[in-house]
């Protein structure tokens, strides 16, 4: 009887679950709501030998949060691992950790190649000229994107 | 003079080890257990660009042995025991590394011998061991500790003693396969070791080893991650101090030079390795 008692209590628990999560849907905040508008686009130059192509771009959705979007041509080479993505003030990246990395804004990571959306958590101004594949382990760029 | 004078070091050593045509004799046994340890800022990509990286790192703890099974023949293996690789700004990622086992045959015996081996090398290695990076959540570099793939080395090799010398010369070639249906190009590697014998307990080795690969690759990605068509000059000097009739201590410095090949694929750093060395007779 005990174990019925408790065999019953652990699947209302495990319904209820179920039917709550079910209704809890959570919005992907990496995903522009609505329509992604570009304002900027840039190809990616291919560097150190690396598959780097694609393009870039940057713009807003509907509701006027800043997005990078990597287009479906996009790739690298990700044998070698994860690849990190910058807008930068230039192509080349200059850390400056000490004052905050001012020409530096982190979008994410990348693992794949193809269509791929980063929210810019803080929005840029447009002197934020280059999209920046750095691999952050070897402290190597794998390729950038100057935008216009 | 900094790229005249390198000391090397890739993710997958080369044999640390010479290649000599002495077999040993039914019964006879070496064992040798050495530890290596490299940081390198230097590497040299297969398009032989030099790259000023992050620092990489790499601990190995090898073990390698002969016995002599007798009817000229003699089995060899080489195993790392552990290899530890990390870059400063990642986690260190640990692992077993490719075994290789080794059947040694003496084509001529006396003064100048010669011997032929075949040595299969087994993907017992981690292949997919992930470093993260340390500051920057869900990032990372594959850094394994074997390359994933079975691959089959072939050597033949001639020594010859007089007096308080010794010399060998050997070439190998290295059949390799696939990685994930990735074809890696073959590899040689030509080499020569001079040995000095100043006191009866002491050996100095002086060796040197090219190796080179073959063609094209048709698949970059196998290139830094797998250790595809690495293509070195190395130039090593060993002692070898004979403690005891049985126990033994060595020591190790690599060192690169930059021709007659030019540098592939490969991190340039110091490298020193330490050993204690076992032998006798069952």
């Amino acid at each position: 009887m005990k174990n019925f008692l408790f065999s019953s209590f652990l699947l209302l628990a495990l319904a209820a679950m179920v039917i709550s999560c079910k209704d809890d849907v959570i919005a992907d905040p990496n995903q522009p709501t609505g329509t992604f508008t570009s304002q900027r686009t840039g190809t990616f130059v291919a560097q150190n030998g690396t598959a780097s192509a694609g393009t870039a771009q940057i713009g807003t959705d509907e509701n006027g949060d800043q997005f990078v979007k990597l287009g479906s041509d996009f790739t690298s080479t990700f044998a070698t691992g994860t690849l990190t993505i910058y807008l930068s003030k230039g192509a080349t990246y200059m850390a400056d950790p000490g004052n905050g990395n001012p020409t530096l804004r982190l979008l994410g990571v990348v693992r794949a190649g193809g269509e791929q959306y980063f929210k810019v958590t803080t929005p840029v101004t447009s002197d934020f000229n280059y999209v920046i594949l750095w691999c952050g382990s070897a402290s190597i760029p794998f390729g950038n994107a100057p935008l216009n | 003079m900094r790229n005249l004078i390198l000391t090397l070091a890739v993710l997958f050593p080369a044999l640390v080890w010479g290649q000599s045509g002495w077999v040993k004799s039914k019964g006879e046994f070496f064992v040798k257990t050495d530890a290596f340890l490299f940081l390198a800022k230097n590497y040299y990509t297969p398009l032989e660009t030099q790259l000023t990286t992050s620092q990489f790192q790499q601990f190995t703890l090898h073990v390698y042995g002969e016995y002599g099974l007798g009817h000229r023949l003699a089995i060899q293996g080489y195993f790392p025991l552990l290899r530890v690789n990390r870059f400063e700004t990642t986690k260190a990622v640990a692992g077993i590394g490719d075994l290789r086992v080794e059947l040694k045959y003496a084509l001529i015996e006396g003064k100048f011998p010669v011997a032929i081996s075949i040595a299969p090398e087994f993907p017992t290695g981690r292949a997919n061991a992930f470093a993260e990076n340390k500051s920057i959540p869900n990032d990372g570099i594959y850094l394994p500790t074997g390359d994933g793939e079975f691959n089959v080395w072939t050597t033949l090799a001639a020594s010859h003693g007089f007096g308080k010398y010794y010399v060998s010369a050997y070439t190998s070639y290295d059949l390799r396969t696939s990685y994930k249906g990735q074809a890696f190009r073959q590899l040689y590697q030509v080499g020569a070791e001079l040995g000095y014998h100043p006191t009866s307990k002491l050996w100095l080795q002086l060796k040197y080893r090219v190796q080179g690969s073959f063609g094209e690759s048709k698949y970059p990605d196998l290139g830094f991650v797998r250790g595809d068509a690495t293509q070195f000059n190395g130039l090593n000097i060993g002692a070898w101090y004979e403690a005891t009739e049985h126990i033994g201590f060595s020591a190790e410095i690599g060192s690169g030079i930059p021709f007659p090949l030019a540098l592939r694929n490969i991190y340039g750093a110091p490298f020193y390795g330490l050993g204690v060395t076992w032998k006798g007779k069952r």
